[in-house]
């Protein structure tokens, strides 16, 4: 599709009420062909897979999907389907299975000890990760130049935080929470672009004025506070001068971009309302990189031990009970197999909306790369070895359309590959699982 | 005192490798342990910076600002250690959501409650007017006086926002106090020339500051902040103040909602084949229904823990009542009932904190022994092994639940530390799910049985809760962990080595009560680790 036709289809799908003339200025690349940003997603599911229905048939080329990655047959020629990557650094350090499981998956090293619930009563007691994560890597060298330097969304992530409930750091010991209300993340993304400018312009003089205001009282405070609560505020400072940095500037809205609709309210704690979140975080984050307002993005799909229902498949068992079911249990089995395909369509149903955004002679999805990963391999033994991870999109610059079985690789590696893949040129992760990239 | 803390006793009995049976007291922030055991010198621990948690930050913009707004429970959630929430850190998705709720907490404000927010006819509101409710709201909001530095950059904000009307001058200055960090944290700064590693005493502010938000909940009131203004704070005479004044209930509520975990009541569901009684709002009725029992022992003439552990009473609303089958409940409102002694004794028969201790379709033998192991008898259990399959076995039809989770008995990699927990858990079978009670299990005759194993003070056999409820009631190691319960909830943080001296103060005059909770309150507050913070690097 051509640029011209992409405009169109802007205009055409937003009409002219939307979004004030400002902001139209912003449409860029005029002269010659345009660059389109490289983007990174991460995306979580929790409690493991049916490993047996996960793993595709075949080989690199000529695979075959079996039940859980059928949904993602459209897709094939951009897929990257990943075996034999294991969670290596996950069986060291502080922390029960699903605190590891969740701690590493991202950042690649242990855990710290301390005295931060666990996630339940019976959890032993930890911290958190001691490192970054990959995403929030990358986002240091690609997210600076958008009005988010990354984005954290989730669905039904629980109301708690904890170590099962957290997969992204923003640095070690600083867990970054995902926005799991659909209206709050379209007030926080969307929600100035297309307002009554004389509206706004007095809420921006007054945000301007009061966070100045409150830029003062942080620098008062900060000198006499000891090194880690001076660590702490000036982290909290950096934060509030991002909110100013965004006030003195108009984003550049992308080619491509429509803001979505929002739909009806939904009431995120009821369970039969995830398929609807999951949905409009989907259009969200398609959104949001289509108008280029960030470049790094995560969905978090419930959390490690997650325990969302499904009525909508024809039962209430909860995830994680239902992952510690006996491998006997074919009922348990079936179930597990039904969730995890479930969360494949949604994958595939992501795919097709970044391939539905036109950039250039491509789409969104060939210059994104999507992850998708767990916590665990298998629910009921805390298996981290083979961990089932696809990637999906163009973003890294990947060979996509393959089948890859390594032979107890460490995922470090993977993580050290993604960076690769976005220009950075280091080793992730614990140096004692990471050897140099995987693809 | 039975000497639990500081000296630590950790057992590797039983097969349960890991168990602790009473906490070894870890090392302060700075990492000093145990220098010096005698209590001569105050000994406190760094004051960590801590941001209001939710709860804390929606009843003081309720105080602050006479508005009622459920806003915080929208902000990312706290951290929790050890069960207890604690505002660690601000991550940049709650700095959003603190200036946007400055933003429209403010707005809210000034329409809904101009008038009561200054000292003047706000139709005729100038300068002055805006000075003097500078001086009064910002001592409100920082909970200390103010600087003049402040003062005049808060003018400045006023005069900003009176470019558009007076009205909008007081927005910007509530907006701007409401994103400070003079406001959002707890701060606790020592003398500019304290040497690091010192020990403190907290600067009065700081102290009322400790004392509002431990015992009310919620911001100090003018009573407070004047007497540390004028440098007479006493804590002792204010906490029995603030402990006879309503918002205790609401401190007092506060420590019980952390320590046994009531959040799980809101929004709960239960299977719905199995339990069709239990309706979309049953949650919210339970969580009432506790507090009202919570509340009568707290607030009553002998608030001690035997009346937590002992009383055979409850509050039910009807149809709270109906689906628990508690008869001669009728009308409107919480009623209160007395219940029959050899089934409802006490905290732990409870039916919210039985439905607590339930998974959705069945009860739940193993972390209703683990609560008792852990928030009753303050002990530390390991995880299961990281490898092991673990299944809970559905509800079997012929098989009790005892039956069901035979596994654990047998199986060797098991058995060591289930037999903590499963004997103990067993005990509350006649409690399905609900909290209701029952007289068979799938229709088989309840065994209820139990036994408590490893304790200081609580070993042995017992037939039914009740029974078990008697036996804790008389154990000194379980008053003393209610007393560490509180002790860490006042701390936002587990004690450690610092607070040896302390917990050991505190458990003396707790003792010295007749174990009576409100003295329990009083006694933290007295303790040098309260009312003192060691300097930080």
């Amino acid at each position: 599709m051509t640029r011209r036709a992409s405009r169109r289809a802007f205009l055409g799908a937003v009409g002219a009420s939307a979004i004030t003339l400002p902001f139209w200025r912003a449409l860029r690349g005029e002269a010659q062909g345009p660059v389109f940003p490289k983007r990174l997603l991460l995306v979580f599911s929790p409690n493991g897979t049916m490993p047996s229905e996960f793993f595709p048939d075949g080989g690199e080329r000529d695979f075959r999907m079996r039940r859980i990655l059928a949904p993602l047959e459209a897709h094939r020629d951009q897929l990257l389907i990943l075996k034999g990557v294991d969670q290596s650094i996950s069986y060291t350090g502080p922390g029960d299975g699903h605190q590891k499981g969740m701690g590493c998956l991202w950042t690649g090293v242990e855990l710290l000890p301390g005295d931060v619930m666990g996630g339940c009563e019976s959890c032993p007691p930890v911290s958190w990760s001691s490192g970054m994560s990959v995403d929030q890597r990358v986002a240091q060298e690609i997210g600076g130049e958008t009005r988010f330097r990354s984005l954290e969304l989730g669905v039904d992530v629980g109301n708690n935080e904890n170590v099962w409930t957290r997969m992204v750091y923003r640095r070690p010991g600083e867990p970054l929470p995902p926005e799991d209300d659909p209206h709050a993340a379209f007030e926080r993304i969307f929600g100035d672009i297309g307002v009554d400018p004389l509206g706004a312009e007095r809420r921006r003089t007054l945000r301007r004025s009061v966070l100045d205001y409150a830029r003062g009282d942080f620098e008062a405070l900060s000198p006499r506070l000891g090194r880690d609560d001076r660590l702490k505020l000036e982290s909290h400072l950096e934060s509030v001068r991002e909110i100013e940095r965004r006030l003195e500037t108009t984003p550049e809205l992308g080619a491509a971009c429509v803001v979505p609709t929002l739909g009806d309210p939904v009431d995120i704690n009821r369970d039969e309302n995830n398929p609807a979140v999951l949905a409009r975080m989907t259009e969200m984050m398609t959104m949001a990189f289509a108008c280029d307002l960030t470049r790094v993005g995560s969905i978090q799909w419930n959390n490690s031990v997650g325990q969302s229902s499904f009525p909508w498949l024809g039962f209430t068992d909860r995830h994680h009970d239902l992952s510690h079911e006996g491998d006997s249990n074919g009922d348990a089995n079936e179930k597990i197999t039904k969730i995890n395909t479930w969360y494949a369509e949604q994958l595939a149903n992501l795919l097709t909306h970044l391939a539905a955004v036109p950039e250039g002679d491509g789409t969104l999805l060939d210059n994104t790369l999507v992850v998708w990963g767990n916590e665990l391999a298998k629910g009921n033994s805390h298996e981290r070895r083979d961990i089932p991870f696809v990637l999906a999109g163009g973003g890294a610059g990947f060979e996509m359309g393959r089948y890859l079985q390594f032979d107890r690789a460490s995922h470090c590696d993977l993580l050290t590959s993604i960076l690769a893949g976005f220009g950075i040129d280091e080793r992730f992760g614990d140096p004692r699982y990471s050897s140099g990239p995987l693809i | 005192m039975l000497r639990l803390h500081p000296c630590a006793v950790v057992v590797l009995l039983l097969g349960c490798e890991g168990y602790v049976l009473g906490g070894p007291l870890r090392p302060g922030d700075d990492g000093v342990g145990s220098v010096d055991d005698s209590c001569e010198t105050p000994r406190a621990d760094t004051a960590d910076l801590e941001h209001l948690t939710r709860a804390e930050y929606e009843r003081t913009v309720r105080d602050l600002l006479g508005v009622e707004s459920t806003v915080a429970r929208g902000f990312a959630p706290d951290e929790n250690t050890d069960g207890y929430e604690v505002g660690s850190r601000v991550a940049p998705l709650l700095a959003e959501q603190y200036v946007d709720a400055a933003e429209s907490l403010s707005e809210r404000a000034v329409t809904e409650n101009l008038a009561a927010l200054v000292p003047c006819d706000p139709a005729s509101g100038d300068e002055a007017c805006a000075r003097a409710m500078i001086d009064g709201f910002g001592r409100r909001a920082y909970r200390r006086s103010l600087t003049d530095d402040e003062r005049d950059r808060l003018l400045a904000l006023f005069r900003a926002g009176a470019a558009y009307d007076f009205a909008t001058g007081i927005r910007a200055v509530i907006m701007g106090a409401l994103a400070s960090p003079a406001f959002l944290y707890h701060v606790e700064l020592a003398p500019p020339d304290a040497r690091a590693g010192t020990v403190v005493p907290l600067d009065a502010f700081a102290l009322a500051n400790r004392l509002s938000y431990f015992l009310w909940g919620t911001m100090p009131d003018d009573e407070l902040l004047d007497a540390a203004e004028r440098g007479t704070l006493d804590v002792e005479a204010q906490a029995r103040r603030m402990l006879e004044d309503e918002r205790a209930s609401d401190g007092m509520l506060d420590f019980a909602r952390q320590w046994l975990s009531l959040d799980h009541l809101d929004g709960m569901r239960r299977d719905a084949t199995l339990y069709p009684e239990f309706g979309e709002d049953a949650g919210s009725r339970l969580r009432a229904s506790i507090e009202a029992f919570l509340q009568e022992v707290f607030r009553g003439d002998s608030p001690t823990v035997d009346a937590l552990l002992l009383g055979s009473f409850g509050y039910f609303d009807a149809p709270l009542a109906a689906t628990l089958g508690i008869p001669g409940v009728e009308g409107e409102g919480l009623v209160r009932v007395d219940l029959d002694p050899t089934q409802r004794l006490g905290l732990l028969t409870q039916p919210a904190l039985l439905a607590v201790l339930s998974k959705p379709n069945q009860s739940d033998p193993i972390h209703r022994g683990l609560f008792v192991r852990q928030r009753l008898l303050c002990q530390q259990l390991p995880p299961p092994p990281d490898d092991i399959a673990v299944v809970a076995p559905d509800p079997a039809p012929g098989l009790t639940t005892r039956e069901r989770f035979a596994e654990h008995s047998t199986n060797t990699r098991c058995q060591g530390c289930h037999q903590l927990m499963d004997p103990i858990g067993f005990g509350f079978e006649h409690y399905d799910a609900m909290g209701r009670w029952r007289e068979d299990d799938g229709g088989r005759a309840i065994d209820a049985t139990g036994q408590v194993l490893a304790t200081v003070d609580a070993d042995g056999a017992f037939d039914g809760v009740p029974d078990l409820a008697a036996q804790l009631a008389g154990s000194v190691q379980v008053r003393e962990c209610v007393a560490l319960q509180a002790y860490r909830y006042a701390m936002g943080r587990t004690e450690n080595t610092q607070d040896a001296c302390s917990v050991a103060q505190v458990q003396e005059e707790f003792r010295a009560s007749n174990y009576d909770l409100r003295e329990l309150f009083v006694a933290i507050v007295r303790t040098d680790g309260f009312s003192s913070m060691r300097v930080a690097r």
